[in-house]
């Protein structure tokens, strides 16, 4: 009886895991570094409203990922798993505590109102708005960042940017964006 | 109103403000080089990771509530025996149920000292014939056989039953027709060897339609083996006074011992005649043939198409009645019981993920 082979693509597929299993070591990392760890530490940032507990947050993350490097896609196809790791390490820090966005961001005082308006949303309703305004996440991306459905990802997505366009801080930047305008 | 580009440029903005930490890169890089390379999972830590990777924890708990549910709901199900058999109503019988007819006979030796009775139409004997009265067990294999059979032909059925019986050794032990007054059919009893028994059943069975057949065997080894002790000791007790009798001096002794002797002969006489008769019963079966005539039958006892579906349909409704009220407990405990269990996965599983949340990336 002639012995089976496992088809070709199988085989290929199985040498290139292998391949890249073996290659990532340092050098990748540094890629990862180099591309995502700034993004995530803003999104952290824009979500927690802390910066130690953001830098902590995405070290976690970065440490996670790397953890499960060779189930790991390449390039931008990273990004959504970043996202996904740094916004599950916030869910769990960001409680709803008041923030200290006048403290950390004294030298940009729209930015602070940003961070006072964001950090009075609730989180459900703070990390969709996150992902989607700075991270430029789809709808259906957050969906599995954020382990919901799509449609609960829309609902939140509404409701967060009408909240935020009704805090009087944002309105006030518009107002005086418009008067120096 | 603001708008929703003023929005995106004003959360960019402020997430510009945060510029990261500088060696922020360096303490990442640092963790991860020291990091030990993982160790393979163990299976079920693997498998939940691979899980929540997919579901959200709550839709993996409630799923595995409602598959644990069901599998429970079909055990309580399935060992309560599923819905009971409705009970078979007899058309026309007086002492057995009705059976289809041409189904399998099913008969079973009893256990001994106990009697047992298969009640089934019949094609076929299937229990084997030579255990009646051969060997160590005694057995009593009797039978009633109810043949419908067309009009005019109850003379002639009968006479062929006792042919039947002749033709095996056997004979009519009672015979009865009635034709006046009362339906019309008749009753023959056969006495047939033992052996033959189960023959002359398959060979009555085609005389007419079998609307119902009753076997039944009765396990008398125990009074037999009884009988014949007690026989052996009263012959024992004969020839003890047999013995007193010769030594006897005076006549009221001798006709003491007389008398007792033949008290003890008549106890032995009534013994055997009672072994007698059950070695009769063993080696002679009894089988007893009603024949009803069909026009009679048909007229006063089956039922039409409407009326046997409208007695399905009772027969149903109380069946499905009864098993509603028969599972409905089973039903509200294992109801009442996952629930009190899924409530403490739930809450015991939401605790653990908030720990963990918390704990892990």
């Amino acid at each position: 009886m002639p012995a089976v082979e496992p088809p070709e693509p199988f085989r290929t597929a199985v040498r290139q895991y292998a391949v890249r299993a073996r290659t990532k070591g340092p050098d990748e990392l540094d890629r990862w570094l180099e591309r995502w760890y700034e993004p995530a530490f803003r999104t952290a940032y824009l979500v927690l409203d802390r910066r130690d507990d953001a830098e902590e947050v995405v070290g976690q993350a970065f440490l996670r990922l790397w953890r499960f490097r060779e189930s790991m896609p390449e390039g931008d196809a990273l990004g959504p798993w970043v996202y996904r790791a740094v916004v599950s390490a916030c869910s769990s820090l960001a409680t709803g505590e008041p923030g200290r966005s006048d403290e950390c961001v004294g030298e940009a005082p729209a930015g602070g109102a940003v961070l006072g308006a964001l950090s009075r949303l609730p989180v459900d309703l703070r990390v969709p708005v996150v992902l989607s305004h700075y991270a430029g996440l789809s709808e259906r991306e957050i969906a599995v960042a954020v382990r919901r459905r799509a449609g609960t990802v829309r609902a939140r997505l509404e409701e967060g940017r009408r909240r935020l366009c009704a805090d009087p801080r944002i309105a006030g930047l518009s107002e005086s964006e418009r008067g120096a305008r | 109103m603001i708008t929703d580009e003023q929005l995106q440029r004003l959360i960019h903005e402020a997430a510009e403000a945060a510029v990261p930490p500088p060696a922020g890169r360096d303490a990442v890089r640092s963790a991860a080089t020291a990091q030990p390379v993982p160790a393979a999972e163990p299976g079920p830590a693997r498998l939940w990771a691979a899980l929540t990777e997919r579901w959200h924890p709550r839709e993996i708990v409630l799923a595995a509530t409602g598959g644990a549910a069901v599998v429970a709901l079909s055990v309580a199900l399935a060992s309560s025996g599923g819905p009971p058999t409705p009970v078979p109503v007899a058309y026309g019988a007086t002492h057995v149920a009705s059976v289809p007819a041409n189904a399998e006979v099913r008969s079973a030796s009893p256990p001994a000292g106990s009697s047992s009775s298969a009640t089934s139409a019949a094609t076929s004997a299937s229990s084997p014939p030579g255990m009646a009265g051969t060997g160590a067990t005694k057995v009593v294999a009797t039978g009633t056989l109810i043949l419908r059979i067309p009009g005019g032909r109850l003379r002639a059925d009968a006479a062929r039953l006792e042919a039947l019986a002749t033709s095996v050794g056997g004979f009519v032990s009672h015979a009865s027709v009635s034709q006046a007054g009362g339906p019309l059919g008749g009753v023959v009893v056969l006495s047939v060897p033992a052996a033959s028994f189960r023959s002359v059943v398959a060979r009555a069975e085609p005389l007419g339609t079998v609307r119902s057949l009753t076997l039944s065997d009765e396990d008398v080894t125990s009074r037999y083996v009884d009988l014949g002790a007690r026989l052996s000791a009263q012959k024992d007790v004969r020839a003890q006074l047999e013995a007193l009798l010769s030594r006897a001096g005076k006549i009221s002794d001798l006709l003491a011992v007389e008398n007792q002797i033949a008290a003890t002969q008549t106890q032995i006489d009534q013994l055997t005649a009672e072994q007698r008769s059950l070695a009769e019963q063993v080696s002679y079966s009894s089988l007893t043939v009603d024949l009803h005539v069909a026009s009679h039958v048909t007229k006063r006892h089956a039922p039409s198409g409407f009326s046997r579906a409208w007695h399905d349909a009772v027969s149903g409704f109380v069946g499905g009645v009864r098993v509603l009220v028969a599972k409905s407990g089973v039903v509200l405990f294992t109801v009442l019981a996952l629930a009190a269990l899924a409530a403490l996965v739930f809450g015991a599983g939401r605790l653990a993920w908030t720990a963990a949340r918390r704990r892990s990336v």
